[in-house]
């Protein structure tokens, strides 16, 4: 059998992604099926005085318009940051009051898509519109669950005053991050179809456990009445991880109007019908000796939630656990102001924290007059700075040995503005890449037949990270079949639990799920062959059969392969179940789990610490007159335990580079202060990077061995890639202009008055 | 009698390019406070038959004018290959080829496809079941990673090479702009369009 682990494999469901056929929730289509639209408010904060619905009514094609008035049957749940499965606290059209721009007011439900847009547009309403605030108010932060625990919301390790002051340099400064929104390609959808008591939704989802969980107790049903499916996800990036009002009224419309009906969300509409990532503040004071050595190490973030979640992403728990330093002082922060809630998008916790300490770092590098690697390899550890515990692995600067040769860092002018391209200034710049490995519990059942062929099945999804390529490798790698034998069915939430696919937990925590579940079987066949009367493994202590690659083996070199064995049994199939803990789970997340919430053990356990690595370089170009900033090199270095598919893994690292570069140089929801509302709501003023924009990415992915984190050995790696690329850009800009941006994006009018 | 509906194509027009002339703003936020919302001109609800060959097959179907093909080829005739990434023309997944031609068929109306021949992501197969070689291509080169994208991008990518824009890396690049990717794949789209040029050429 050919290793399937640590090679290239080619998605196994490529042939359904590259025909059409993979089948995306707004794919099916139930008979008869209705089609739904939201009307959103115009003003961001006040209340519904008046609603008309005749105009909308008398539309050809309109079947009905539901208000908070005349909307039956329609049930909320609990916010996620509130402990519950909802994408915020606050459910509109439960009320007339309106707490954020374009909340749904209204859902139209017609005979066509089109029909069921204009009814929208048909709908007159009338507000009183109260001031709102959108941009928060860094003065008002608070600290939420403040406490002098470590695994608070602020920290205090030795005497950061005494730090700065014994230091031979210091840095002080501020760095900012906006709005910024997801935006997968699959627009967000829900279709709901109820007969009777049962009901079925298709809605991409990143938790369809979640999501039937939280439908099913909202309508008091059992769970056995609810089906949530999701196939295939067209990207969620964090935003399809809630039980949001759209899906909910969905749900009520279709059982008001007595046929399935579909929503599909409009572009515009998912800015503000779903989370987002909050706009922060970074805020940093480091001291170092004249070696380089931190003396101090102090953050203060500041993120933006609403008026009714505290949606609090601790960024500063991922910073402090970085670099050594004796005295290191973080406060997570947040102050409110007028929006829907934010939520988790790709790197919740890094992304914008990264951008600020590892352009802190650069600063600090400079004004040592160090080597901005030499600083960090100066600053590495292999123990955690403030548990104390040791790192399962940390390649840190074997990532940056790595990324320095293939980027050529030594070449690098060690002065700024020193290089140039004609008129182009030229710069290189380094970060930092960091991403907790949080195992969650997972569950998957394998079916395996004698003739070759093996079923797995678990509740995970597959949001383009490829785990449906993976979890077929690990069980074709153990049972001895090729990849094409294995058929994986997940995104139902009928099947064996799987975690919310965020976090990056899904490879590492799942894929150690199905594992188990392949030695359980083997462990099942061996027993059966042990018991037979005839056969190479006959009449053996099944304990002492062990499985290799597909092979059973006898304590005296006997051998059959797997699926001999189990087609020489009577029943020539067997089915096996494989439940994945970490050792250090607690119940508490467990239980959380089990409860479609999301637990999970590490990234600190009481043993280890439990983190990915890798280092970025970034070369800039800046013209000289017309300050257009322009990549094009970008590479990247990883290290992130077992790669089970170099192809898959490959492009979920440059799609996160990919990523940063868009946080670096495009990215921003801008703001319309006056009215508190975004304002580039589409996916065309809203800046992604376009193909033109992503010129020489290079991406190397290096070997490590951690035996603690799983069984498999596999970091998750899905946000791993975004980390550290936007301060790479910063200060290769800085290498090129002398100047220091501190906000992203980064544009030309930033670096005319830098 | 086949009327040959307007060419859509941009030929030499990039994303950035084309959206300048096409700003786009949500509609539904576009109102004063106390305002009253509420769209003025009266719809249209008549429905035209029309014939479009699709794929090679000749179909009939009834469609309001409003219609857009993207909808008539999901919603009437239940072909869900063609994705809708935004319905305002700004995202490239609706890309099918018209008349030869890559068009979003979001903002292309269903009548406006009357007599003309269409081809979607369901069309590229022969009837074998072998995939067209950038279909091939794209699954080896891992162009994409969701896959929701993957049907305009296909289809784009075919016509940039007939167009005679897949010269070098960087002038695919320009021309693939139009069809956006947020998984980042871009590097390995360029990828697979570089193999299927250089093997139409060898």
């Amino acid at each position: 059998m050919a290793q399937t682990i640590n090679t290239e494999v080619t998605r196994v469901d490529a042939r359904r992604k590259v025909t059409g056929t993979a089948s995306y929730a707004a794919d099916s289509i139930p008979a008869g099926m209705l089609h739904g639209a939201l009307a959103c408010t115009a003003v961001a904060m006040g209340r519904i005085a008046g609603i008309d619905t005749a105009r909308a009514e008398a539309e050809p094609g309109v079947v009905a318009v539901f208000t908070h008035e005349t909307l039956p049957d329609y049930k909320t749940v609990k916010g996620f940051y509130a402990g519950g499965p909802g994408s915020a606290s606050f459910w509109p059209m439960e009320g007339t009051e309106i707490r954020y721009a374009g909340q749904p007011f209204a859902y139209v439900v017609a005979e066509t898509a089109a029909a069921a847009r204009r009814g929208a547009d048909l709908i007159a309403v009338r507000y009183e519109e109260d001031a709102a605030q959108i941009h928060m108010d860094p003065g008002e932060s608070f600290i939420i669950g403040a406490g002098e625990d470590s695994e608070g919301m602020t920290l205090t390790k030795g005497d950061i005053e005494a730090g700065l002051g014994a230091a031979a340099q210091t840095v002080e400064a501020t760095y900012r991050t906006p709005f910024q929104h997801h935006n997968p390609m699959e627009m967000f959808a829900a279709t709901a179809e109820w007969r009777g008591e049962q009901l079925t939704v298709w809605m991409p989802s990143q938790s369809v456990r979640t999501l039937r969980g939280g439908i099913a107790k909202a309508y008091g049903l059992p769970e056995t009445s609810v089906r949530v499916l999701s196939p295939f996800v067209g990207g969620a990036f964090g935003s399809k991880a809630g039980v949001t009002p759209y899906a909910m009224l969905t749900i009520a419309a279709a059982r008001a109007v007595g046929a399935p009906v579909r929503l599909i969300v409009t572009r515009p509409q998912m800015y503000t019908v779903a989370t987002f990532r909050p706009e922060t503040e970074q805020k940093f004071r480091l001291g170092a000796d004249a070696d380089g050595k931190l003396t101090a190490f102090e953050h203060v973030e500041i993120a933006q939630t609403s008026r009714f979640d505290d949606v609090v992403n601790p960024g500063t728990h991922m910073t402090r656990s970085m670099y050594a330093c004796p005295n290191i002082h973080t406060e997570q922060r947040l102050a409110r102001s007028d929006t829907n809630s934010g939520g988790f998008m790709r790197a919740p916790n890094e992304m914008q924290t990264f951008f600020g300490l590892e352009s802190a770092m650069d600063e600090l590098a400079w004004k040592l007059g160090m080597d901005p690697v030499e600083l960090r390899r100066v600053n590495d550890t292999n123990r955690h700075p403030v548990k104390d515990v040791p790192f399962s692995s940390r390649s840190l600067m074997e990532s940056y040995d790595a990324v320095s040769r293939s980027f050529g860092w030594a070449d690098r002018g060690r002065e700024v503005g020193s290089m140039t391209d004609g008129d182009w200034l030229v710069g290189y710049g380094c970060a930092t890449a960091t991403y907790p490995t949080n195992m969650s519990p997972s569950s998957a059942r394998v079916r395996m037949q004698g003739s070759g062929h093996a079923y797995v099945e678990l509740a995970a999804h597959d949001v383009g990270t490829g785990s449906y390529t993976i979890f077929a490798q690990i069980a074709a790698a153990q049972l001895g079949l090729p990849v094409e034998a294995v058929d994986v069915v997940m995104g139902e939430a009928d099947l064996p639990l799987a975690p919310i696919a965020g976090g990056s937990t899904t490879a590492a925590s799942s894929g150690s799920a199905v594992h188990i579940a392949c030695t359980n079987i083997a462990r099942g066949v061996a027993e059966k062959v042990a018991a037979q009367k005839d056969g190479p493994l006959a009449g053996l202590d099944p304990a002492q059969i062990t499985l290799e690659n597909g092979v059973l083996k006898g304590p005296g070199g006997e051998s059959q392969s797997l699926a001999e064995a189990l087609a020489s049994t009577p029943m020539g199939e067997i089915e096996a179940e494989g439940q994945y803990r970490h050792p250090a789970l607690t119940d508490k997340a467990l239980r959380m789990t089990y409860h479609g919430g999301y637990g999970v053990a590490g990234p600190v356990t009481p043993e280890m610490a439990m983190f990915a690595f890798g280092a970025q370089m970034a070369e800039v170009h800046v013209h000289r007159y017309t300050h257009e900033i322009r990549v094009p090199r970008l590479h990247g270095a990883f290290a992130a335990g077992t790669w089970l598919n170099r192809k898959t893994a490959h492009s979920q690292l440059m799609g996160g580079m990919v990523w940063g570069l868009g946080s670096a140089l495009h990215e921003i929801t801008e703001v319309d202060t006056p009215r508190a509302r975004f304002l580039n709501a589409n996916i065309a003023e809203y800046l992604i990077p376009v193909n033109a924009d992503v010129r020489e990415l290079r991406v190397e992915m290096l070997e490590e061995r951690d035996d603690y984190v799983n069984p498999l050995g596999v970091k998750g790696i899905g946000e791993l890639g975004i980390v550290g690329t936007a301060a790479a850009v910063g200060n290769a800009v800085y290498h090129a202009t002398g100047k220091r941006l501190t906000a992203i994006p980064m544009r030309i009018s930033d670096i005319v008055s830098a | 009698m086949s009327k040959r509906p307007p060419d859509l194509r941009r030929p030499g027009v990039s994303r950035r390019g084309f959206l300048q002339g096409s700003s786009v703003v949500a509609g539904s936020l576009g109102l004063a406070a106390g305002e009253v919302r509420a769209a003025a001109a009266e719809p249209t609800s008549d429905t035209r038959n029309i014939e479009i060959k699709i794929n090679g097959k000749t179909r009939n179907m009834s469609v309001e004018p409003r219609t857009t093909l993207v909808e008539a080829l999901r919603d009437t005739l239940g072909m869900t290959g063609t994705k809708i990434g935004c319905n305002q023309g700004q995202c490239g997944a609706c890309t099918v080829l018209l008349n030869g031609s890559r068009v979003n068929s979001c903002l292309t109306l269903a009548v406006m496809a009357e007599g003309g021949e269409v081809v979607t992501v369901e069309g590229l197969a022969d009837p074998s079941g072998d995939l067209h070689p950038m279909q091939s291509a794209f699954a080896r080169n891992d162009a994409f990673q969701c896959g929701y994208c993957t049907p305009g991008q296909i289809l784009s990518a075919i016509a940039c090479i007939d167009e005679g824009h897949a010269g070098n890396e960087a002038e695919i690049r320009e021309y693939m702009s139009g069809n956006l990717c947020r998984c980042g794949a871009y590097p390995n789209i360029v990828a697979a369009i570089v193999q299927v040029r250089d093997s139409q050429q060898g």
